[in-house]
């Protein structure tokens, strides 16, 4: 298991400086105002944008209940759409993929678990949120280009001085 | 590391099992790392509504049968690209602390349960892999 570990080490350590090879002209790319849809549509569950890691966070309402199956399924829903305007916006676009990790725990029952976790508020400013129930993790390159362009370098500096490694 | 044959050739070692559910956990034995597998017992390309209603109740009893995993516990679909899966049906992954996993995994992992043919390659690559390691040295 180590030598595995070794191995996806350096795996990641290359996507990560391929992805920041690629810094300013991710950085320059034009708004694309993924998510503005998903944002105010009408339901239990937000998004919000996790730092230092390529993940898009699911955040559940105050006061509102969610059951697993619910999270699953609005977690396709947000891929599905993200890789539509993705596509449409990165037209050179060859692989996209992603996990749908869910927070878990023992329980009798199949509510949603909440975890803290760093996101990026609306002026750029981290702020550790309690609220996060699970994230879809995308590529490294992918996930800079689907933020709003105002918060896309102070993610990429995050992202350059943290261990960039999947294990889901 | 393991090829599509060693997966689909892999004797299941089951790390928990309700008989009233659909789904049941399995180690990764072909690639060995710190989560379980969850697999249909019944195995299709792909994965239903009512299964993944059972797999969320087999999740939350797994989770409390055995609180050294019930930290942190993450529930792992791939998708896309990312889904390149070494088997052609469907499974999803439960990731857990490592230490723990390790510590239940050096249990229900035995040479013995593995057929005479199969046991000493096997036991050669998990020692190669160093998941014993940690344990003898510990």
């Amino acid at each position: 298991m180590n030598a595995w570990y070794i191995r996806e080490r350096k795996k990641y350590e290359k996507y990560k400086n391929d992805s920041l090879a690629k810094k300013k002209s991710i950085v320059s790319l034009k708004e694309n105002g993924i998510f503005v849809d998903f944002c105010s549509s009408q339901n239990q569950f937000e998004l919000v944008w996790i730092t230092p890691q390529p993940r898009i966070g699911v955040i559940i309402k105050p006061g509102m209940q969610a059951t697993l199956a619910q999270l699953y399924q609005y977690m396709s829903e947000v891929y599905n759409y993200l890789e539509n305007q993705l596509r449409n916006y990165a037209k050179n676009m060859k692989y996209f993929g992603g996990h749908f990790c869910l927070h878990v725990q023992g329980a009798n029952d199949s509510t949603v678990v909440h975890r803290s976790g760093r996101i990026l508020t609306g002026n750029g400013i981290p702020m550790i949120s309690q609220d996060l129930i699970g994230y879809i993790q995308i590529g490294e390159t992918d996930y800079p280009k689907c933020l709003p362009r105002r918060f896309r370098e102070t993610w990429l500096n995050a992202f350059e001085n943290a261990e960039h490694f999947v294990d889901t | 590391m393991a090829s599509t044959s060693q997966h689909s050739n892999a004797i299941n070692v089951i790390a928990y099992d309700d008989p009233t559910l659909p789904v049941q956990f399995v180690f990764d034995t072909p690639t060995p790392r710190p989560h379980f597998i969850s697999i249909q017992k019944q195995r299709q390309p792909n994965v239903t509504s009512t299964e993944l209603d059972a797999l969320y109740q087999l999740i939350g009893r797994f989770l409390l049968k055995y609180p050294e995993l019930n930290t942190d516990a993450i529930f792992s679909f791939h998708r896309g690209a990312w889904s390149k899966q070494n088997t052609r049906t469907w499974h999803a992954h439960l990731c857990v602390n490592k230490q723990a996993y390790l510590r239940l995994a050096k249990v229900a992992i035995k040479v013995d349960r593995w057929p005479c043919f199969l046991s000493p390659i096997t036991f050669s690559f998990y020692f190669s892999q160093k998941i014993f390691r940690p344990m003898l040295n510990g």
